[in-house]
């Protein structure tokens, strides 16, 4: 096989083991492997103040949001406040 | 002389407006803000959605109200089951500051009717879980009373369809509702112009939530006003005791002295 061919598998291997996929807002998305609920929150640029998050159907109170690492298949739901009646 | 201190009291908390008002369909934010402020609301709904991950956050309805100015009424909006309902609730419940709802599970995609059943279910729920649970529901006395059975602070039936601006179409049920049941009545849902909340609010309710007559008016700010002016119109006509309304014309000025 073709040598570079196989560091390019390595190499690709290598990164995808420091992703996972979880689905946000219904829409399939990569997060880094470890990251937690304020992590994905602050690479989204979202206030913690202003969001709910919903982990599997079970919100989690902003202090946890620190503490709790993001899993693999995970169904996460950031919600807000939106003008309604 | 409009009263200065008609005050309103629902689930221990005393509102100085009768006009609640929402927060959608607004042009922009600037323009909902100043609307709002020119209604004198005491209350204002708010809906709970997806942030959209694309855009920036300044969407989000806290980043322009202040909920130390505004009292913030999350609603229900857009469930159709009981599930849903809860669901929503416990969000808005944490994004919020307080146990407060507006209630709504809808029935009928073209109407947006209240499926009145599954209300009441939700409702049970959610008061036995420690919400304050301002419903809305058509006019049927039936509901409005079971909804004051489970538990709800106030119970809110619609004047006429949601978005509709066809004002209250059943004035003698609403009349009934409210004075059958003890909680507050806040007329939720139907009325379009000034003229509407003043009708309404001419029946005796508590008082009146709207959000389409103000935001889709060409000047919002101009219509919230006039609202606010309305509901305090309306408000003291129905206090004043007003005459009873009778098929024949009597003359105001004296019969008596007039020349031969």
């Amino acid at each position: 096989m073709n040598p570079r061919l196989i560091q390019h598998g390595l190499r690709s291997m290598v990164s995808e083991s420091n992703k996972i996929q979880a689905k946000i807002n219904g829409e399939n998305r990569e997060v880094s492997k470890g990251f937690s609920i304020s992590d994905l929150l602050e690479s989204l640029d979202l206030n913690p103040l202003l969001v709910v998050v919903e982990l599997n159907a079970v919100i989690i109170s902003k202090e946890r949001f620190g503490e709790i690492e993001i899993c693999d298949r995970d169904q996460i739901e950031l919600v807000h406040f939106v003008g309604g009646g | 002389m409009i009263q200065e201190k008609d005050q309103l009291e629902i689930g221990n908390r005393v509102f100085n407006s009768r006009l609640f008002v929402g927060t959608g369909k607004y042009s922009d934010n600037e323009t909902m803000v100043k609307a709002i402020k020119a209604s004198e609301t005491a209350m204002v709904t708010v809906a709970v959605r997806r942030i959209d991950l694309d855009r920036s956050q300044e969407e989000g309805i806290l980043f322009h109200l202040d909920p130390d100015e505004f009292f913030l009424l999350p609603n229900t909006a857009g469930c159709y089951n009981v599930k849903d309902a809860l669901r929503y609730a416990n969000l808005g419940r944490a994004a919020g500051f307080s146990e407060w709802l507006k209630l709504e599970v809808i029935g009928d995609e073209s109407t947006l009717l209240p499926d009145t059943q599954a209300t009441i279910e939700a409702a049970k729920i959610l008061v036995a879980d420690g919400f304050k649970v301002m419903a809305y529901t058509n006019d049927d006395l039936i509901t409005a009373l079971r909804l004051e059975d489970v538990g709800c602070v106030a119970v809110m039936p619609l004047a006429s369809p949601i978005g509709s601006g066809l004002g209250v179409v059943n004035p003698y049920f609403i009349r009934e509702i409210k004075r059958r049941c003890e909680v507050p009545i806040i007329v939720d849902a139907g009325v379009g112009v000034a003229s509407h909340a003043c009708i309404t609010m001419e029946q005796g309710v508590d008082g009146v939530l709207m959000n389409t007559a103000i935001a889709m008016a060409e000047n919002p700010v101009l219509m919230a006003s006039a609202m606010r002016l309305a509901i305090k119109a309306g408000r003291s006509s129905y206090l004043s005791g007003g005459m009873q309304a009778r098929e024949i014309a009597v003359p105001s000025s004296p019969t008596k002295g007039m020349l031969d």
